[in-house]
């Protein structure tokens, strides 16, 4: 045998070699899924778009992941999604059986820099998002607040916005609104959840709320303040105006219009990414790169599943704008690496 | 039209498959409450997805509501026979429910329990099906303001809810106000009192505490025993029919108390917790001799067995008027009603008035089947309460654990169990009453936030609302009339004591 041939021979082995490792990696990453469990940990408490969302996959994603494992929802809210957070980063083995549905805001936590959160946002491996759900501000046809105008020219006696705490959607365009804007508010803190700020708007009780866009076209009440036009939109987060709100401006124009200084905005940028992760899935950060691939891979091949998206449908869960799991890995990385300008801005209007 | 759409609604739950499915919710509901670990709210949200197969409206209502109906009912069983909650808005019915059972008479609780748990049903059912002509109007008409006086007015229930000592009773209650306070502080978001644990975030949860307060004290006292739960053996057990004729002896009460339920219901924002204790307040204090609460008083079992059913009827006054859920399992049914095609909301009245009365009748039918169910093996049950405690004891805290850990997966709960049934432990020991440390903690939140909501809102005009005066009245009147009758009560007493020369009423 010449030098030459045996040199190829060699080559020839180690990449036979290299080949059977890597087939033999996957096979056992197969393996390994086979006769296993995984569990989605959700923020929140039953029912809610989140479980719902976690049960839909539940019950679809298994099938495509090699080894076809058993997928289970473990409800685990509390402390606005930190406890489920924390715990798949911190507590669940990191062996891609324990998948995490937080809240889409959660990274908030990270950037105000709260003591309790264990995580970093940009580590978890992001299997994607299937939903993005931009914010809106609303206020009642029959009050004064008719546009960003009047919440800015009207001082005395300002729009009453209905909030549940400081971590809500209504609560961040409020806060947004007035740096940005000048829009003055008089925050009504303290309901117990959005439906009983819906009955107060209602009642007259608070003129305004600010919600997640896709509940706000997919049930009641608001299919029907929008068929008696008891509402009116004043200004929605989407970087683009929603295909049902095309008169209705976005934060960028109304920003644009009131010629917001650029810390504002990038302020304003890191707090509504929370619409593009949408209610995203990820896994911890020690999973092993091939099982987050193959996750990543299912969980395409579900959203892409004729009877899931039925299902998803049928509960009003749509439109369903899947963002892939590389691009929330970006947005996750860019929302935890911030300047302490804007950390401290964020901080600043989220009142921590 | 309205008669028609009320008979329509009966026919449908009566045709098949709807009373199939109904028959079915019925099955795994009573097996979900009775067994702990797995709640209501939980199997509804688990078996949600059976909604897209079964598609029609109403066979899939009569599995759900059925179910769901079910649960509130069978959580009484458990809190009767061994004390335990089955959950935290269904412990009010132990305060007497369980003293009876220690006294013999399990069967009779359990006959009143059920039975006002019909009787109530049925009135929550008829509440719901009254309302409907007048039910935005009604819903819209109790603001903050209001709700916030209502809350006050649960909190003056403290006074009759003390038992022996009102000074007792009042300390109880300021520190469950003061611990309804831990948590995040909507406000502001500070947290309070959360001694660095994210646990507390959310303030103290009320499931873990009150299974805490209640069942550990007493799986203590039943292993110092070491009897049965039933101390007395009595020869036979003191029949379900005697709770039944309870029931009809006290049948204003009943009904009373079941209206508290669908009122308190169909207000969305007062939550769960608070109807039950409410109604217990209230059978306290309207009776005249109040001293036999807590020792294993029939009407003790029947107001909140009453309000817990009723209640169902009122929370689904805002689901069906406004598509805005009275409570979170109605919030699970809402996804029921899109998945079918239906939209919650006015539609519910007009076109579609014969579905929103179909699920009256589910509601009534569902009460039916289950107390009939449960009637025919009770005796079995309350055989249980004769077993040696020893041997339930094990099973019993596994119940307990369980139940505590189920509600949140958070193994926290569990530490808040074992911490409140020391606390809970101490308490009977020296004699603070319990039932107004719960009803502090329940309302605490209640009323901090729509005080604050009220002023926010209304500044100071809130105060002159004709509602809030109303009610303010309603409270003055109740605290006046208990003073009245405490005063009346301690000269008999006094009366008594010269007269026969006793020391006083046993404790």
């Amino acid at each position: 045998m010449t030098k030459r041939a045996m040199g190829r021979t060699i080559l020839g082995l180690l990449l036979a070699g290299f080949l059977f490792m890597s087939l033999a990696g996957q096979a056992a990453a197969k393996d390994f899924y086979e006769g296993k469990t995984i569990r989605i940990i959700v923020c929140c408490s039953p029912g809610g778009f989140y479980d719902r969302w976690a049960r839909l996959f539940a019950r679809y994603m298994g099938k495509y992941i090699p080894g076809k494992p058993e997928i289970i929802v473990q409800n685990m809210p509390g402390a606005g999604g930190l406890i489920a957070t924390n715990y798949v980063y911190k507590v669940a083995k990191q062996d891609g059986t324990a998948i995490v549905s937080p809240l889409g805001g959660q990274y908030l936590d990270q950037v105000s820099g709260r003591k309790e959160v264990l995580f970093d946002f940009g580590k978890f491996q992001w299997l994607g998002t299937q939903e993005i759900s931009h914010s809106v501000l609303f206020c009642r046809k029959d009050s004064k607040f008719q546009s960003v105008d009047d919440l800015v020219k009207i001082k005395d006696n300002p729009a009453k916005l209905g909030n549940t705490g400081t971590s809500g959607s209504s609560y961040f365009i409020g806060k947004v609104l007035e740096k940005a804007a000048g829009a003055n508010f008089n925050f009504v803190m303290g309901y117990p959840g959005g439906s009983e700020i819906d009955l107060a708007v209602e009642r007259g009780e608070v003129a305004c709320r600010g919600m997640t866009i896709p509940p706000h076209f997919g049930r009641e009440p608001y299919l029907t303040w929008h068929k008696t036009n008891f509402i009116t939109q004043l200004v929605q987060t989407g970087s683009e105006r929603d295909s049902r709100m095309k008169d209705v401006p976005t934060l960028t124009e109304v920003m644009d219009k009131y010629k917001t200084s650029d810390d504002v905005r990038a302020i304003a940028k890191v707090i509504f990414a929370s619409g593009d992760f949408g209610r995203p899935l990820g896994v911890g950060p020690g999973v092993p790169a091939d099982r987050v691939k193959m996750l990543r891979t299912a969980y395409l091949k579900a959203l892409a599943d004729p009877e899931l998206m039925a299902e998803a449908e049928k509960g009003r869960m749509t439109p369903v704008i899947p963002s892939s799991g590389e691009k929330v890995q970006e947005l996750a990385k860019f929302v935890s690496n911030q300047p302490k300008e804007v950390v401290d801005g964020v901080r600043g209007i989220l009142g921590r | 039209m309205m008669f028609d759409a009320f008979i329509e609604g009966l026919l449908h739950v009566l045709s098949w498959p709807a009373f199939g499915f109904l028959l079915l919710g019925a099955l795994v509901g009573f097996v979900v409450g009775i067994l702990p670990g797995l709640g209501g709210l939980a199997t509804l949200a688990l078996m949600l997805p059976f909604a897209y197969k079964i598609q029609e409206p109403i066979s899939a209502f009569a599995f759900l509501l059925g179910m769901h109906a079910i649960t509130g009912t069978t959580g009484d069983i458990t809190s009767i026979l061994f004390g335990i909650p089955g959950e935290g808005t269904a412990a009010a019915t132990i305060m007497d429910g369980y003293p009876m059972t220690k006294n013999g008479e399990a069967g009779r609780a359990m006959g009143a329990a059920l039975m006002s748990s019909l009787v109530a049903g049925l009135e929550g059912a008829v509440i719901l099906a009254l309302a409907i002509p007048i039910m935005r109007p009604l819903v819209l008409f109790f603001g903050s303001p209001e709700l916030f006086m209502l809350a006050i007015l649960g909190i003056t229930f403290i006074a009759s809810l003390s038992g022996s000592s009102l000074t007792k009773g009042l300390l109880c209650g300021g520190i469950g106000l003061m611990l309804a306070s831990i948590g995040v502080d909507p406000q502001t978001g500070t947290l309070r009192y959360t001694m660095g644990t994210l646990y507390l975030w959310d303030g103290l949860s009320l499931g873990p505490v009150v299974v805490g307060l209640f069942a550990i004290p007493e799986i203590i006292d039943l292993s110092v025993r070491g009897t049965s739960i039933a101390e007395t053996k009595v020869e036979k057990i003191t029949g379900v029919m005697e709770g039944v004729k309870d029931t009809f002896r006290h049948f204003g009460l009943t009904m009373r108390c079941g209206f508290i339920g669908a009122f308190i219901g169909a207000l969305p924002g007062l939550g769960g917790g608070v109807s039950q204790w409410l109604a217990y307040g209230h059978a306290v204090q309207s009776s005249k001799d109040q001293s036999s609460f807590g020792k294993g008083d029939v009407r003790g079992v029947l107001g909140p067995g009453a309000a817990n059913n009723s209640r169902e009827g009122g929370n689904l006054i805002p689901t069906v008027a406004f598509g805005i859920p009275g409570s979170s399992a109605m919030a699970i049914l809402l996804g029921a009603f899109l998945i079918v095609g239906l939209n919650p909301g006015p539609e519910m009245l007009t076109k579609h008035l014969d579905v929103t009365f179909a699920m009256v009748w589910i509601l009534v039918v569902a009460n039916i089947i289950t107390a009939g169910a449960c009637f025919l093996f009770l005796n079995q049950l309350v055989k249980l309460t004769f077993v040696r405690g020893h041997l339930l004891i094990p099973f019993l805290l596994m119940f307990v654990f369980l139940g505590a850990f189920a509600a949140h997966n958070n193994f926290s709960d569990i530490i808040v169990t074992v911490i409140f049934g020391l606390v809970g432990y101490v308490m009977v020991l020296f004699q603070w009453p319990r039932p107004p440390f719960v009803l502090g903690l329940v309302l605490g939140t209640i009323v901090e936030n729509y005080l604050w909501i009220s002023s926010s809102a209304y500044g100071a005009g809130w105060l002159v609302h004709p509602t809030v005066v109303c009610i303010a009245l309603l409270i003055a009147g109740t605290l006046i009339y208990s003073a009245i009758q405490a005063r009346r009560g301690r000269s008999l007493e006094e009366d008594l004591e010269k007269r026969i020369g006793v020391e006083g009423t046993r404790q």
